[in-house]
């Protein structure tokens, strides 16, 4: 017997691989040919289910045959009995599931399956909560699944709390696992809310989550799944203010011109009306945040009740020295007593871990997240000194950091001002390392802003639209190169563009400038720039206020 | 058969022990003309698992007399040649062999009671539900045989479960062990500061090799030192130290590192520990290399042993006398419990081993688990390594668990893990609702020949090969095998992959065909 086992070598194989290659091109294209030769032909409905199967089992990523077969089973709706529409759907059911087993990842096939089984007489989403399970056996991180059993739930009417304990299964299994992560995320609010309704979430759970990060971060800092549930479960979207719709929290009515600042984008049209008369004229978005109407009231001296109406509510204006105003102090994330301890117990866990393991920049990341979530004001200077540290040992993500600084920064100034800051006649933001702008909408109403000696880039340009009140704005000393996205800054009459790097690129700014409605400007210094000595300013003044 | 019998070898191989099997299968696949006997009518020798009643045939064997007398055999000499005559029978080298029952023979069915109560009339019923191992061994999931399995593609025979927990005994109860990143996750044992200690520190052991300067500082440290310079608690330390590397408090600092670099490799391969267990018992191991032989032409023989051995006046092996007939060989590969007193090695270590059925986990949890447990070193015993397999494994019945304990001896197997298995089972008498009651036990030493010298007296072509050893896996066997391969055949790679049978053309020039040979159908073994 011995020597009789022959293997085929590898040249062998590959001649054999290739021509089962050349075979399947050529059934693919015969299939196709014939395929769209019959489109649209009813009476062939029967041999374009077969054709298409047949390639669908092959590939189920050909969107275009699962729309053929949607076009023939919505004919079949109409005419067929429901038992035998049963049937039917039954087979494209199974077809999707052979399609699945091939390819677990085809968007085709779990789109296909989900839709075909609505025009079941009677279908069984429970079934499909099993699919899912097994599937996320195979593969616990298969987002297409998740998805689908997100539907598969909902029509079943699959217990949140049953879906939450599945992603607390496949949490257990492998925590490196967005889908999962973010599974809870949509169901702790149905799950475990707060009884009390001042938070997104029981405390008592939200802490136990909070718990849940802290171990998978201390498991494995590197991986970065559950870090961003971390930052959802410390941030704005886990708050019930999150959930309702923007609010106005500074107005401003003063003649020709009234100023609505929201706390987040607002899409629809504010209304405002003056003793009882809507006030007609045109709204602008100005930022994202900023709304402006140009009306006809000259003076506001004589009005005696001003109102602003929104989708986040209604404002009354009150006089003040610089026309009808009013201000709301925009609401922090306040945490419960509960999760608070929490928090202080995951900082302090940090603090140790520092000790132990220095130099981690993920546990100096943790640490920032928390401290701010605990108290701003009290641990500014550590937040500062931890952020310089992580731009030192992680320099590849520097402005990442940068940009986390900025914020912190600038949320740390609006606390002093404890809420005055709309009545601010001016604030200095001089050389506190800004790299972008945060919450400029809460100075709408600042006359004086002076952002020079600090990092700023063009892409922080449109935030400056919020400054619809600013007559002086100094960014002298910033990194500007162009001002392609110079906001509409209609009130402003002293700029301050000096020690940029302002393009000397032939007519480039000096078209910007005179593109931007800068109608107000009647200083502008651009000295110390690559560009200065290119432009004529007085011409360029002269044109802006012809505007 | 007899006339067609073939006469001439290149290798005999007597005894289907580990080693044994794979040198028959090593030696096969390279084209050698190879015979492999048996003289029991099992496979496996000492390395075998049995159903109940097998068990208790291998126990009425062990307890037989030793018969010293020689065989009958009178073989025809050439020239020169002179016959080692072999005892005619091999009683199975256990000793200290202790079987009992802890249940009554029969108990009345008392209704639907919480927990069954076992007789042993209820278990003999329930005999060929078993497979119980008289040498179980896990494999590491990159360890050896894992990778040979794979490469060789015997891999095709076999059939694994993964270990599901790791376990071990801390403070006078057991406690799973936190190994992989899941558990590490998801344990409420140790607090989150330690997760990252024990994180780091596993991270540390995966790559020390990369990082000599560091390793001077450990040198001539212990293990147990380096973890405590790591600050770690002791609740880690005692993870780390017994259950992760296996280790006691005098392994040395490098050797913990290793060991550790060993567990944390195969992890994560198959599941969430590092082990695998062989289905059906870890003697369907050497069978599924015997397979392989027999399926590239090897012969097979069981209840059937040699009577002599007949050397020649160069101390070289000429041809074993067999059942009346001189089969000549270029090589005789041998196991230890086959061979002449003349070869024996002098002295040579010992291996307790405890059997024990029990009608519950150790470490009862809502799934059945499949465990390992090293038992720490205490005043009264040694390092015990203990798996405790369910009925999932096809090794014992549902409702029962089977714990295998294995530790070096020091006095009988008895003594040796008496004071262990009280620990952690009820024997009768005993009502602790904790603990899973004893329905079943049995003690046997056996000898661990894997550190003697097994050259030193015996023919140049001839090839003693060692029993089980003390190592929870299967390396040692390989090792051995390997070098007894190059021995013999130097030139020749060590088993090759074999083939699938789709990948086999029987007829040179009838490719298109495609037929799928059955894979060995003419090359049954025979027995």
């Amino acid at each position: 017997m011995h020597g009789r086992l022959k293997v085929r070598t590898t040249e062998q194989e590959q001649a054999i691989k290739r021509k089962e290659r050349e075979q399947k091109v050529k059934a693919y294209k015969a299939a196709m040919g014939r395929i769209m030769k019959i489109r649209g032909n009813v009476e062939l409905n029967d041999e374009m289910l077969i054709l298409t199967r047949e390639v669908l089992q092959r590939n189920p990523d050909i969107y275009t045959l699962w729309n053929i077969r949607r076009e023939i089973f919505l004919n079949f709706k109409k005419e067929k009995s429901d038992e035998e529409m049963g049937k039917l759907v039954d087979n494209e059911v199974k077809l999707t599931e052979n399609c699945l087993m091939n390819n677990q990842k085809s968007y085709c096939a779990w789109h296909h399956r989900g839709w075909v089984l609505d025009l079941h007489p009677e279908p069984k989403w429970t079934k499909e909560l099993a699919l899912c399970t097994e599937f996320l056996k195979q593969d616990e991180r298969n987002f297409h699944c998740w998805d689908y059993l997100r539907l598969a739930a909902a029509k079943s009417g699959f217990s949140p709390l049953k879906q939450f304990e599945l992603s607390d299964e496949k949490i257990k299994d492998n925590f490196s696992n967005y889908s999962a992560w973010h599974y809870r995320s949509k169901l702790l609010p149905l799950t475990h809310p707060d009884p009390e309704g001042n938070a997104l979430i029981e405390p008592g759970q939200h802490s136990y989550e909070l718990g849940q990060v802290e171990s998978a971060a201390y498991t494995d800092p590197n991986d970065s799944s559950a870090w961003f549930y971390q930052r959802w479960l410390l941030g704005r979207d886990c708050s019930v203010a999150q959930r309702q719709p923007p609010k106005p929290l500074l107005c401003w009515l003063g003649p020709h011109k009234a100023i609505i600042s929201f706390s987040k984008h607002s899409r629809l049209v504010p209304q405002l009306f003056v003793d009882g008369q809507t006030v007609e004229g045109e709204w602008l978005m100005e930022s994202k945040y900023v709304w402006v109407l140009k009306h006809k009231i000259g003076s506001v001296d004589q009005i005696k009740k001003a109102e602003v109406v929104t989708e986040g509510g209604r404002l009354e204006l009150q006089p003040s020295s610089i026309g009808l105003v009013a201000v709301v102090a925009e609401e922090g994330q306040e945490h419960n007593q509960v999760v608070m301890d929490t928090l202080k117990g995951q900082l302090k866990n940090c603090k140790l871990l520092l000790t132990l393991t220095p130099d981690c920049r993920w546990t100096y990341l943790t640490a920032v997240f928390l401290m701010q979530a605990i108290d701003i004001r009290l641990f500014h200077g550590e937040t500062m000194e931890f952020l310089d540290k992580l731009i030192q040992l992680d320099p590849l993500r520097a402005g990442h950091y940068n940009d986390l600084r900025s914020k912190y920064v600038m949320e740390f100034k609006l606390s002093l001002m404890e809420g005055s800051f709309g009545v601010q006649e001016s604030v200095s933001l001089s050389q506190c390392h800004l790299s972008s702008l945060y919450h400029f909408n809460q100075l709408a109403l600042v006359r004086e802003v002076d952002l020079s000696k600090n990092q700023l880039t063009d892409r922080s340009l449109p935030a400056l639209g919020s400054l619809q009140m600013c007559r002086k704005l100094d960014l002298s000393h910033n990194c500007l190169v162009t001002l392609d996205s110079m906001p509409s800054l209609p009130a402003l009459e002293w700029l301050d563009l000096s020690n940029n790097e302002l393009t000397k690129e032939p007519g480039r700014v000096d078209k910007n400038l005179r593109n931007a409605n800068l109608t107000a400007l009647k200083s502008l210094s651009v000295q110390d720039n690559p560009c200065y000595g290119l432009l004529d300013l007085e011409d360029l003044l002269q044109t802006l206020s012809f505007k | 058969m007899g006339d067609e019998f073939p006469k001439e070898y290149d290798v005999i191989v007597v005894g289907t022990g580990m080693t044994e099997s794979i040198l028959a299968a090593a030696a096969s696949r390279v084209g050698k003309r190879v015979l492999h006997l048996d003289s029991n009518e099992y496979y496996g020798g000492l390395w075998a698992s049995f159903n109940f009643e097998g068990l208790q045939q291998w126990v009425g064997d062990c307890q037989k007399p030793k018969d010293e007398t020689e065989c009958k055999a009178d073989p025809q000499l050439a020239d020169g040649e002179s016959a080692i005559k072999m005892r005619v029978l091999n009683p199975p080298t256990a000793t200290n062999v202790k079987e009992q029952w802890h249940v009554p023979e029969a108990v009345e069915s008392s209704g639907d009671d919480a927990k069954k109560a076992w007789s042993q009339e209820e278990v003999k019923k329930l005999y060929r539900k078993f497979n119980i191992d008289l040498a179980p061994k896990l494999l590491y999931s990159r360890g050896a045989l894992v990778e040979l399995l794979i490469s060789s593609n015997i891999a095709r025979y076999t059939e694994f479960r993964n270990v599901t927990r790791v376990v071990t005994w801390h403070e006078g109860k057991l406690t799973p062990v936190p190994c992989s990143r899941a558990d590490v996750f998801a344990t409420q044992n140790i607090t989150v500061v330690e997760k990252r200690m024990l994180m780091n520190l596993l991270q540390e052991c995966t790559e020390y090799e990369g990082n000599p300067e560091k390793l001077k500082k450990h040198e001539n440290q212990s293990f147990l030192d380096f973890l405590k310079d790591k600050q770690l608690t002791d609740n880690l330390i005692h993870y780390v130290l017994y259950a992760i590397a296996m280790s006691t408090e005098e392994t040395p600092c490098i050797e913990g590192m290793s060991r550790t670099q060993k567990f944390l490799l195969s992890l994560g391969r198959y599941g969430n520990t590092p082990f695998l267990w062989p289905m059906y018992g870890s003697g369907e191991i050497p069978q599924a290399f015997c397979r392989l032989c027999a399926v590239f032409g090897g012969l097979y023989h069981l209840k059937r042993g040699a009577e002599a051995l007949i050397v020649g006046s160069d101390n070289t092996l000429k041809a074993i006398h067999s059942d009346r007939e001189n089969l000549k060989s270029n090589y005789l590969v041998m196991g230890l419990d086959y061979a002449p007193d003349s070869f024996l090695p002098e002295e040579s270590p010992g291996i307790s081993r405890g059997v024990f059925l029990i009608d519950s986990s150790i470490l009862a949890a809502d799934k059945e688990h499949l465990t390992l447990l090293e038992f720490p070193p205490d005043e009264s015993s040694g390092p015990v390594t203990i798996v405790e397999v369910g009925s999932l494994t096809n090794a014992c019945p549902q409702g029962l668990y089977m714990v295998h304990m294995t530790t070096k001896q020091k006095g009988s197997a008895e003594e040796d893990l008496m004071s262990v298995a009280k620990k952690l089972m009820n024997f009768p008498g005993e009502t602790d609702e904790s603990k899973p009651n004893l329905v079943w036990s049995m003690f046997f030493n056996m000898k661990d020949t894997s550190t003697c010298d097994l050259g030193a007296n015996t023919p140049t072509n001839l090839f003693l090969t060692s029993g089980p050893d003390l190592d929870l896996d299967f390396d040692f066997a390989i090792k051995q095998a390997k070098e007894i391969f190059s021995k013999m055949y130097p030139e020749d790679e060590f088993l090759p992959r074999a083939p699938d049978p789709e990948e086999i053309i029987l007829d040179d020039d009838d490719e298109d065909k495609q037929k799928q040979p059955e894979e060995k159908a003419s090359e049954e073994p025979q027995e």
